[in-house]
């Protein structure tokens, strides 16, 4: 499953703590049950435009992978948690808001398991003997 | 923009090789115009419990990150190439499936950037893509 969070917070101190980003990939995989394959990555970015500069951050994990990438002065950021195991979204979700503190938020949760593409598969040939 | 395509490949063999996926992340990011903020990374680990080998790797960008997680045993590529600049996802679905073999082919193509929150509903702005 692959939880997809974006939102927008109230303090931007939060989007350009390097440090904290890089506490958050390198611990919470293994909160939810996540191995590590390598430490995290985290970089500062900037962009053409004074405007878009923010912290990039990625941890693979045995599972897949968790991002984060912050974009400072527009109080937004993307969070990604993918993994092949299951995890509980809604406590993922809440540990975030706990963290970001959002003023608005959504979020998606996709299956991208192989059971998702042999399900689709199934679905496929059921229509064509149709 | 967020494009996901999931696929099986047809050879298996070809891409099951750190060397060819370490070669597409370094190589690509430029392709579609993107800028590289750190070497890709490729590893070959085994889901915890399950002993399912996987081949992950990923580069992180300016804009964002590209990654790829390979599924020996199911030949099965779940494929991320994330940027908060715009590029052709037509482009690299085509470029991808060549570069990987890929039949069976699942994509979504997601909008986050934070004009996106403003839509109706809350909603991401197209999923699944095809």
């Amino acid at each position: 499953m692959h939880l997809i969070v974006d939102g927008f917070v109230s303090q931007r101190q939060v989007l350009e703590d390097e440090k904290a980003i890089y506490k958050f990939l390198d611990e919470y995989p293994a909160r939810i049950g996540m191995t590590k394959i390598f430490p995290p990555q985290v970089f500062r970015y900037v962009g053409k435009k004074k405007e878009d500069w923010g912290i990039s951050g990625i941890v693979f994990i045995a599972e897949s992978h968790l991002s984060i990438h912050t974009f400072v002065e527009r109080l937004f950021v993307n969070v990604d948690i993918f993994s092949c195991k299951d995890f509980d979204a809604e406590q993922v979700i809440r540990d975030l808001q706990a963290w970001l503190k959002f003023t608005q938020f959504q979020s998606k949760l996709l299956d991208r398991s192989w059971d998702s593409m042999l399900q689709q598969k199934r679905q496929e040939l059921k229509v064509a003997l149709q | 923009m967020h494009l996901i395509i999931q696929g099986t490949t047809a050879e298996p063999q070809r891409v099951h090789d750190l060397k060819f996926i370490h070669e597409l992340l370094d190589s690509y990011p430029a392709q579609i115009g993107m800028h590289k903020v750190s070497l890709p990374q490729v590893s070959q680990c085994q889901v915890p419990n399950t002993q399912q080998p996987v081949i992950s790797g990923f580069v992180l960008l300016a804009e964002s990150h590209i990654s790829i997680h390979f599924f020996p045993r199911q030949s099965y590529l779940n494929i991320d190439v994330f940027s908060c600049k715009q590029f052709e996802p037509r482009r690299v679905i085509r470029d991808l499936k060549r570069r990987f073999r890929l039949r069976e082919v699942k994509t979504y193509l997601l909008e986050r950037p934070p004009s996106a929150l403003s839509l109706p509903e809350g909603g991401f702005a197209n999923a699944p893509h095809s």
